[in-house]
């Protein structure tokens, strides 16, 4: 009866800005990216490519809270390497790596397809 | 037979010549049947009365109604024939049994008599007369010639038929000789198919006696006559039969086994031979005449222990002869006793006198297991058995019952179950007569309303008490006290259940109060009983009225309402108290008065002190101000004659409570210009304090009992003083006259006295354990030497008084010379070894109360007292202990503790110690100050039981709303409270959003730090505050900090406070100390805890070398694997982070790196994490080495094994490498390798 509408999960408010980011005063190289109306399916994949990045110390997120649609991320750096940079870093990787197995998903399914027919 | 043998008795009393009068032909023993129905004809068609009537007396109710009785007995005799007019009635009839117990019974005088009554003859010397009538015809037309020796007849013969082997010996010859005619007569075809037939309905073993009997019998008498076999049989058979017809009882297990009904058969044939009306046989009535069988060692003990009487548990091997009358006749009749099968089918017996005496039994079972007899003795309490037994039904039904004797045990029973124990009874009494001992434990803190859904058995189930009200248990005990009049004892009984009611709650106060008529009946009955006849009071009665006015004080105590309306609506207490002040008063010491009256007297001031504690019934004392006067003065010569008995003191203690009382009370009722009043009984007040002084410091050590009462007094003087010197401030009028008169009379002479009392006070009695029941909570009070019960209440009593006072005293004239060299001396106090002994149990509830008082007179003295300031580790420590053993009701005290000596900066300077290296004296000032502001806040106390606990620890009458403490026999305070910052961030922080919490982060983060710097100087400099904790505990706490929020462990200080505070609890720590598997107080699961904690390091940590260390701490040694598993396997990102090195862990690597793991699971997690890489030698040295050193140790020492073998596999499996090296080579630099 009073749950919230279901667009609240995905649909960015006016004036909200997806990404916002903000330096750790006590943690030398380390930054939070709050990242809006996204929830485990993106923190978790962004998490675990970042900690394959060898110059990430820690990467970790967190959902605050189950009613509210975002996640807090972690991240802390070596020393000639910021966090943001290792953030775009990771998600270029992830872009590059979701297309690859987007195209050779289709080249697949188009094989299959043909070699049926 | 049986009815003239009940004549007979009563005319022991009636006197034998009137008997012979009424019967001219009385019929004799030797009377056969036919006279007797001859004689009954004769006696019937002649029309006489019968000499005696049977019917049903009444129980007299008065013993002059029951004299008169005995001296007219010929009248009652006339008055029996005249009712009385056919025998049938007199045979049907149960004779009763007339009430001789108040009349002194006279032996008839036997010398004239005893020619008169027909003698009687013994049995054996009858010949033909005592011959059945069968026997005797038969006797008629038979020849009874034939003899025969008889074997059976020189057996000795124990049993009842003493004489029948004569009369069965001629029947014998007589049977045998018709059989065998009988038998001449037969066919041989009819011979041998009566024979199948005998042999067919016999019991085999029986005919295979017989045959063997029968051949030794050829063996011994050739001449045996017979005619063949069959016959002979035949004959054996029968002869037999009737042989051992009189012994077979006793002869049976040494003969042959026989059923039980052959015994009764065989047993009791003879019967109606004697007794008339026998003919008809009941074989089940006549069971109980078997003797018991032979004990038969079973190894199945059956249902339970089994109980005598006396609820005493019989053990298997005890003989116990069956005359005690412990055999009984159910189920195992050779084992002595009964269990509680076979009590409660006798509670439900037809048989009135069976029901009684089990539910006495089950009663005196419950009292025996209350007071832990069978605890003692290794068995578990019965009680709960008993009572999900339906044993609370059980009692409510019987109490429904009609007759006298099954109310009074089902009273008995109910008392037994809900009545205190003795000490419990002991334990309220001396606390009555302490300082504030008017406030008394209630039973139940919430009165839950039972639903309308609920049985009964589901209410009792939940409390007993409240089942029992809904069973209306409350009317029916007015009935039988109102209308049953039952004797004193059970009055007493009854009176004792309806106050442990009434000490329920104050609501079930309130039902008693509201239960139509009881109280009326009561005060009625039992109370103005006294007043009506004066002294001539009945002892018995005025007993009842002690437990009645007990029962009153109970409901007074339970709320301000419920006294009202008992005083107000029953006027005879107020009379009552009147009769006591006027009448008695000051006659009262005069050893005239009965014991029963003594205690009466004393009931009645405490019920009076309870009702003045909220303003009620004060104007008695307005009334007669002359009377107390000389009460007071009556006092003044109890206590300076040395010769007082132990009850006068007593009763010298009452009358000085009862003015304390008023002194506190009656200005803010009456207005404060009743001070001139009491203002009058000033210096008396004075005068018995310091006669009182003067008596106990005579006393010899040895006089116990003179001490204990001695003690009282001074202590209820002492209380007097300083509830009058509750109306005066510093230095007023009044403190010129107590730096004269009262610190050189009553405190300095008490000083050894107090100091030695103090040196001993914390050593508890001895006690016995209890029982608990969930349904009917008690005060867990059974102590095995009551006396020293009694002597410790008192001496803390004394202590507490005497500290009060001498509090009273420093704050009115300042500091005195004489209290700082007392306080020097009492601060110096072995806290360690109270410590020890101390345990949250209501006798404590004093204890601490002495050491607030000591604590207050120090904060008073400290600023003029550099030498006390010196002392102040010791008096932080005191006030320490205090405030964590403090009782509820105290909360006030503990309050005032808090606000002013824990974090008072002079107590706890040494604080400077820990910190003057980074800080300033002024920021360590301002340090302290917001520790203290961090703990006053957080440690909020319930403002509703703060308030009323002000109102008692302040005596302000008119805020009092009830005496009953709450039900709670733990300490106010947890003993981890310096932890409860923490935990209460940790509570904010899981229910709030992540923003909300960042909002007051700096708040958030100063408070936690004061907590851990507060935590951490106490567990630096005051070692034996918080030592009751487990380590485990503390870290569990310590842990909260990283949930509370998501940075504040990044910040360096508490980083730096939390690694000296996990050092320090870990000095000297085994491993098995660090077993986080055991349950942990306050944690539910830690198992769910440490999940919680793992996703925050994830989450928040940056790897937090800190951090790392807690998450490690829980997987020491032996761990849970669930542990080990959820971080490893569920987790594994969390192993990534964890930078820590093994020289940086707070524990010995031993504690990690043995017992070597087994678990395959463990071990496949600890391969995943290496092969993933999540774990690795660079970036975590630690668990790198953990794993490999588990895997290679694992595959190094473990058998041959399904799960080594796969672990092995998946190793060889793995590109060559460092890893795969140092697991197959033992990572730890040894050479082996493995295959």
């Amino acid at each position: 009866m009073n749950a919230p509408p279901a667009f609240e999960t995905f649909l960015l408010f006016d004036g909200e800005k997806k990404i916002s980011i903000t330096k750790d005063t006590k943690v030398p190289n380390a930054a939070h990216f709050t990242v809006n109306k996204e929830d485990h399916t993106l923190g978790n994949i962004l998490r675990t490519q970042l900690l394959k990045d060898p110059k990430v110390l820690f990467a970790g997120y967190k959902v605050p809270h189950p009613l509210e649609h975002k996640f807090i991320l972690r991240v802390q750096t070596t020393g000639d390497y910021s966090p943001q940079e290792a953030f775009t870093n990771a998600i270029t990787d992830l872009i590059s790596e979701i297309s690859l197995l987007e195209e050779r998903f289709k080249a697949t399914v188009r094989d299959r397809q043909q070699g049926i027919e | 037979m049986a009815t003239c043998l009940a004549i007979g008795t009563c005319g022991a009393v009636i006197g034998f010549d009137s008997l012979r009068k009424m019967f001219p032909n009385r019929p004799s023993r030797n009377e056969d049947e036919n006279e007797l129905l001859k004689f009954q004809e004769d006696f019937l068609s002649s029309g006489k009365k019968p000499a005696a009537k049977f019917e049903r007396v009444k129980k007299p109710v008065k013993d002059e109604q029951q004299t008169t009785d005995k001296q007219n007995v010929p009248d009652q005799w006339e008055e029996m024939d005249r009712v009385d007019n056919h025998i049938t009635k007199v045979l049907s009839n149960i004779i009763h049994e007339r009430n001789v117990k108040h009349s002194t019974v006279q032996f008839p005088k036997s010398s004239k008599l005893i020619s008169d009554v027909p003698k009687l003859k013994p049995r054996t010397t009858n010949t033909k007369k005592g011959k059945s009538l069968f026997a005797q015809q038969f006797s008629k037309s038979k020849d009874n010639s034939t003899q025969q020796t008889d074997a059976t007849q020189q057996v000795s013969d124990p049993n009842i038929l003493k004489s029948t082997p004569v009369k069965i010996d001629d029947i014998r010859d007589e049977l045998h000789k018709e059989n065998i005619e009988k038998m001449n007569m037969m066919s041989e075809d009819e011979i041998l198919h009566e024979q199948q037939r005998l042999k067919s309905t016999l019991d085999p073993k029986l005919l295979q006696f017989l045959a063997q009997r029968k051949k030794s019998k050829q063996e011994s008498s050739e001449k045996s006559t017979s005619k063949n076999k069959e016959n002979e049989e035949k004959e054996m058979k029968i002869s037999s039969k009737s042989e051992n017809s009189p012994t077979v009882v006793d002869n049976a297990e040494s003969m042959i086994p026989v059923g039980v009904d052959d015994v009764i058969n065989d047993d009791v044939t003879n019967l109606h031979k004697q007794y008339p009306n026998m003919d008809v046989l009941e074989k089940d009535k006549l069971r109980w005449m078997k003797n018991i069988p032979h004990k038969v060692e079973t190894k199945t003990q059956g249902n339970g222990p089994r109980f005598d009487f006396e609820g005493r548990i019989i053990d298997a091997v005890s003989t116990i002869p069956p005359h005690v009358g412990l055999h009984h006749h159910i189920s195992q009749p050779q084992q002595p006793g009964y269990n509680f099968n076979e009590l409660f089918e006798l509670a439900r017996s037809q048989v009135t006198q069976q029901r009684v005496l089990s539910i006495k039994v089950l009663g005196r079972i419950l009292y025996k297991d209350k007071h832990g007899d069978y605890i003692a003795q290794g068995y578990p309490p019965f009680t709960p058995t008993l009572l999900d037994a339906g044993l609370p039904f059980i009692l409510r039904w019987f109490l429904d019952e009609r007759s006298q004797s099954s109310m009074q045990a089902s009273i008995e029973t109910l008392w037994c179950l809900l009545a205190p124990t003795s000490s419990e009874k002991t334990y309220s009494n001396v606390m009555m007569s302490c300082c504030r001992g008017y406030e008394t434990n209630c039973l139940r803190s919430n009165f839950e309303v039972p639903k309308k859904s609920d049985t009964d058995s589901d209410v009792i189930k939940r409390d007993l008490i409240l089942g029992f009200l809904q069973m209306d248990l409350l009317p029916r005990l007015r009935y039988t006290l109102e209308v049953c009049s039952p004797d004193t004892s059970t009055i007493n009984k009854c009176l004792e259940c309806i106050e442990r009611i009434s000490r329920h709650s104050a609501q079930s106060s309130l039902k008693v109060l509201e239960c139509p008529r009881l109280v009326r009946v009561i005060s009625e009955k039992f109370v103005s009983v006294v007043t009506c006849n004066s002294t001539q009071a009945d002892d018995s009665a005025v007993s009842s009225s002690v437990y009645a006015v007990r029962l009153f004080q109970t409901i007074c105590q339970s709320s301000w309402e419920n006294a009202h309306k008992l005083v107000t609506e029953n006027v005879e207490i107020v009379e009552l108290m009147h009769w006591f002040v006027v009448a008695v008063g000051g006659v009262g010491c005069e050893g005239s008065k009965s014991m029963n009256l003594l205690k009466l007297e004393r009931e009645m001031w405490n019920i009076w002190r309870v009702a003045s504690t909220y303003g009620l019934m004060l104007d008695i004392f307005m009334k007669f101000p002359e009377v107390l006067m000389q009460q007071l003065q009556a006092c003044i010569q109890i206590i300076n004659n040395k010769s007082s008995s132990v009850d006068q003191l007593k009763w010298c203690q009452g009358v000085l409570l009862m003015f304390g009382a008023a002194v506190t009370n009656l200005p803010s009722i009456h207005g404060r210009n009743t001070l001139g009043l009491l203002n009058r009984f000033f210096p008396l007040m004075k005068t018995v304090a310091t006669s009182a002084v003067a008596g106990v410091t005579s006393i010899p050590d040895s006089d116990l009992k003179n001490i204990i009462g001695y003690h009282g007094i001074v202590a209820s003087s002492l209380v007097l003083l300083s509830d009058w010197f509750k109306y005066f401030n510093e230095n007023s009028e009044i403190s010129n006259e107590i730096k004269n008169e009262i610190v050189p009379n009553i405190i300095s002479p008490l000083q050894a006295i107090v100091l030695r009392e103090y040196q001993t006070c914390y050593k508890p009695p001895a006690t016995s354990p209890t029982i608990e029941i969930s349904s009917l909570p008690n005060l867990g009070l059974n102590f095995t030497n009551e006396e020293y019960l009694l002597n410790f209440i008192s001496s803390h009593n004394l202590l507490e008084s005497y500290m009060k006072v001498v509090y009273d005293v420093t704050r009115i004239t300042g500091p005195c010379q004489s209290i700082v060299e007392l306080m020097l001396n009492l601060v110096d106090v072995d806290l360690n070894k109270i410590n020890q002994h101390f345990q949250p149990c209501v006798y404590f509830r004093i204890l601490p109360r002495i050491f607030y008082w000591i604590i207050k007179s120090c904060l008073l003295l400290l600023p003029h007292h550099p030498q006390l300031g010196r002392k102040y580790l010791s008096i932080h420590q005191i006030s320490m202990f205090a405030f964590n053993s403090l009782f509820p009701g105290d909360e006030y005290y503990a309050r005032d503790l808090l606000l002013h000596a824990l974090f008072n900066p002079t107590l706890i300077s040494d604080m400077k110690i820990l910190w003057n290296e980074t800080f300033s004296e002024n920021q360590i000032l301002t340090m302290m100050s917001s520790i203290h502001h961090t703990y006053v806040s957080s440690l909020t106390i319930d403002p509703k039981s703060l308030a009323q606990s002000k109102a008692w620890c302040c005596q302000n009458t008119k805020e009092i709303k009830s005496l009953f403490l709450p039900y709670d026999l733990s300490t106010i305070l947890p003993v981890d409270w310096p932890f409860i910052p923490l935990l209460q961030f940790y509570d904010l922080a899981i229910r709030r959003s992540d923003e909300e919490n960042a909002l007051n982060a700096p708040i958030v983060l100063s408070s936690i730090l004061d907590c851990l710097r507060f935590i951490y100087f106490l567990e630096k400099l005051r070692q034996d505050g918080s030592c009751k904790i487990s380590v485990t505990c503390k870290i569990t706490r310590l842990m909260c900090v990283f949930m509370s929020g998501n940075d504040i462990f990044l910040d360096d200080q508490v980083q730096k406070l939390l690694h000296k505070l996990l050092v320090l609890f870990l000095d000297g720590k085994s491993r098995s100390q660090l077993n986080f598997n055991k349950p942990i107080p306050g944690i539910t699961s830690f198992y769910d805890f440490y999940v919680s904690l793992l996703e925050q390091f994830d989450a928040v940590s940056f790897g937090s070398k800190i951090f790392s260390m807690f998450i490690l701490l829980p997987l020491v040694g032996e761990c849970d694997k669930e542990l080990k598993l959820a971080l490893w396997s569920q987790h594994t990102e969390v192993v990534g982070s964890i930078h820590v090195n093994i020289h940086e862990l707070p524990v010995a690597k031993d504690f990690y790196l043995s017992p070597i793991e087994t678990n395959p699971q463990v071990l496949m997690s600890y391969l995943q994490a290496l092969v993933h890489g999540k774990c690795q030698h660079v970036r975590t040295p630690f668990l790198y080495q953990l794993a490999v050193h588990h895997l290679s140790s694992y595959l190094a020492t473990e058998k041959e094994t399904k799960a080594r073998q796969e672990i092995l596999n998946k190793v060889n499996l793995l590109p060559t490498s460092k890893m795969k090296h140092d697991i197959l080579h033992n990572g730890d630099g040894g050479t082996k390798t493995i295959s």
